[in-house]
């Protein structure tokens, strides 16, 4: 054989590889309104630059006459390239090749993926479109899920990693994703669910579609399991680049500082409107949010469920940092058990990654209820305690207005190792509001009183003027600044440029014991 | 059972799955309500019990039977789980259709309470038209005013509370369609 015929057998080879499971499985794919592997991993990163690992790769199973069924590459594209310009991980899922099942074979590739993403520090991002096990393989696929399940752990917090579903997740495989620290789904082609509705109907007798039962917004809305739904594969992978933005390489780096116009002295009068003073109005918290960032622009994170905490990502004077915020339009900013959850997953991926958190507080305390205490509302709420207390990342609170009982000391506060509290004029912070504190304290006083009712009002009065403001807590250093509204921008830019070298540690342990 | 019962020219039918100490499970057009019945003590002689199987523990009681279905009763965010008791399996009654029918979770268009609390204002009346994201109503909880907001774009088919009502989390305040 001379040469040129070596290299038109190697180009024979890559061609056919290329093909997937084929023309009209490519079709099908593409009719279903979902792209292809390839597709997505070239829309994905920046333009020729992906490299691929084991594009011949195929399946070892002999069994139901598998061994005449070989596509190179078995059913998952594997390899490496550069998104903005940094280095990522990548493996994406052909569902056009044995429906994209997962062969021990196929396993091997994206742990060979993961291995070297975990050696040299890089993000690895996951696209999943597998009609689940392969079936052929019998105890051989679980395998192959299991190495897939213990890498994605071991590389939890030392690389980010980002899932998206792009097609079906069923079973064992949608455990994977659920291990990775971000999970995207693109809405009416990609549902996760362990059991399907089928199963669902004979055991628990609820007539559910897939769409309802474990599709995009059923995750992003219901089980929080998804933080971003997507209508189609094209935003789906701009908001990956996007995410990935804000984040660091692995655990060892700070996240990429961008450049900005956006002034740093910047003043935002229209905050102090924003903000009414009546501490029973509601207010979106995501416009004083967008008012103090960079360029008003906010990247939100689980925007669909549990409402009442806004977390999500952002810059300030070019600095990326996490946003955890309560929010008073929804639900009163209560901390119920999924506001508990989803704060204190955000600050935990924040802590991982050396990103600063921001804080916005507007708390009336915890959710009461029976449905909330025997949901556990308890260890929920204490997650997000621990999520604060253990994070070493510089942290600056606001207090826009109500800082209420336990919820006060959870939103990382002095005394949680809260590194700045900053409040507005109208904050308050306190045990409970005047009326609630008054009617406990002063009871006996107001039934002794000739007008019970004036007695109360004088009382609610008074105990306004003593704890209803930040000046109590200023008094004792739990706050450090009351600020001008107007001015937040700038006094966050300040304390957190301040906190850029910030060095703290937690005690030498194998790990905390987070109460799950 | 199954009865066709007209209100105001609008029918509903009407399913009696099951009563149980002047408690009776009814589904209107598919959707299950909680129903107390006042004069139970007097009729009991005459009703039979059916499968204690099918009342869930935590069913909540409610008001008196209504001549509309306009206050319903909290519905438990749970489907009623059949018992895994094998011995009151057999209790099941033998309808042709398995009871109780399969239920949606929350079907598209209810305005539901997110949070307990106290309706402060309705904002809409029946046949306006209200878009995505329109304040439809407004509600204390913890001690402040919420904005209860329409989950899509249609018009208001039926509003289920009034001022000052109480309503539980869950609760439907509203059907949009």
């Amino acid at each position: 054989m001379d040469s040129k015929e070596i290299l038109d057998k190697l180009e024979e080879k890559n061609r056919a590889a290329m093909e997937g499971g084929g023309p009209d499985r490519i079709q099908k794919q593409h009719d279903s309104g979902k792209l292809t592997a390839r597709e997505r991993i070239d829309k994905l990163l920046d333009d020729g630059t992906f490299v691929e690992f084991d594009r011949f790769k195929v399946h070892r199973c002999t069994d139901f006459g598998m061994e005449k069924k070989k596509i190179p590459g078995d059913g998952v594209v594997t390899g490496h390239g550069l998104m903005n310009g940094r280095q990522v991980f990548v493996f994406a899922q052909d569902f056009t090749a044995h429906g994209g099942s997962l062969s021990l074979a196929h396993a091997e590739k994206i742990c060979k993926v993961l291995q070297h993403a975990m050696r040299v520090g890089a993000p690895v991002i996951g696209l999943n479109d597998s009609g689940g096990a392969r079936i052929q393989e019998g105890v051989m696929s679980l395998a192959g899920y299991g190495d897939i399940f213990l890498l994605n752990v071991l590389a939890s917090g030392v690389i980010p990693q980002i899932s998206a579903i792009m097609g079906p997740s069923a079973g064992g495989a949608v455990y994977s994703p659920a291990l990775t620290d971000w999970v995207f789904m693109v809405e009416n082609t990609s549902y996760m669910f362990i059991t399907g509705p089928e199963v669902v109907k004979a055991v628990t007798r609820e007539d559910v579609t897939m769409e309802e039962l474990g599709g995009a917004m059923a995750h992003s809305a219901k089980s929080g399991v998804a933080h971003f739904p997507c209508p189609d594969d094209e935003t789906c992978i701009d908001k990956i680049r996007e995410l990935m933005s804000f984040l660091p390489q692995n655990n060892m780096e700070d996240p990429p500082r961008q450049s900005t116009d956006d002034d740093p002295m910047r003043r935002q009068e229209n905050i102090r409107d924003i903000v009414p003073s009546d501490p029973n109005k509601p207010y979106d918290m995501r416009n004083v949010i967008t008012a103090c960032l960079d360029d008003n622009y906010f990247f939100e994170v689980h925007e669909h469920w549990a409402p009442s905490i806004v977390v999500g990502f952002g810059r300030f004077d070019g600095m990326a940092v996490g946003v955890v915020a309560n929010q008073p339009a929804a639900m009163a900013g209560v901390l119920d058990i999924n506001a508990s959850n989803k704060g204190a997953r955000f600050v935990r991926f924040c802590d991982c990654f050396n990103i600063p958190l921001v804080i916005f507080e507007d708390v009336p305390g915890f959710m009461p209820g029976t449905h909330q205490e025997h949901g556990g509302i308890i260890k929920h709420g204490a997650k997000l305690i621990y999520a604060f207390a253990e994070s070493t990342v510089p942290r600056v609170t606001v207090i826009t207005r109500k800082a209420y009982g336990g919820a006060y000391i959870v939103m990382s506060s002095k005394h949680l190792r809260g590194d700045i509290i900053l409040a507005y004029p109208n904050a308050e912070i306190a045990v409970m509001g005047a009326d609630g504190a008054v009617n406990i304290i002063c009871r006996s006083q107001i039934k002794k009183a000739d007008d019970p009712e004036a007695e109360r009002q004088r009382l609610i009065e008074d105990y306004r003027e003593k704890f209803s403001n930040p000046y109590r807590a200023a008094e004792h250093g739990y706050i450090d600044e009351v600020i001008d509204p107007a001015d937040t921008r700038l006094k966050i830019i300040q304390a957190l440029r301040m906190l850029s070298n910030k060095r703290d540690s937690n005690p030498p342990k194998k790990h905390g014991n987070i109460p799950l | 059972m199954k009865y066709k019962i007209a209100v105001n020219d609008r029918t509903f039918e009407v399913e009696i799955n099951d009563i149980k100490e002047g408690i009776a499970q009814v589904n209107v057009d598919g959707r299950p309500y909680d129903v107390l019945i006042e004069n139970y003590k007097d009729i009991a002689a005459g009703s039979k019990t059916l499968s204690p199987a099918l009342v869930p523990a935590d069913a909540p009681a409610s008001g008196t039977i209504p001549s509309s279905p306009a206050k319903p009763a909290p519905i438990s965010p749970k489907v009623p789980k059949p018992a895994t008791d094998t011995a009151a399996a057999p209790a099941k009654p033998a309808t042709p259709t398995p009871a109780p029918a399969p239920k949606k979770v929350q079907a598209a268009g209810e305005i539901v309470a997110p949070i307990p609390g106290r309706i402060l204002e309705i904002k809409v009346n029946v046949g306006d038209p209200v878009a995505k994201g329109q304040t439809v109503a407004t509600m204390e909880a913890m001690k402040m005013e919420n904005n209860i907001a329409s989950t899509m774009d249609g018009v208001v088919q039926t509003i289920r509370v009034q001022k000052d009502s109480e309503v539980a989390t869950g609760e439907v305040i509203m059907i949009i369609e």
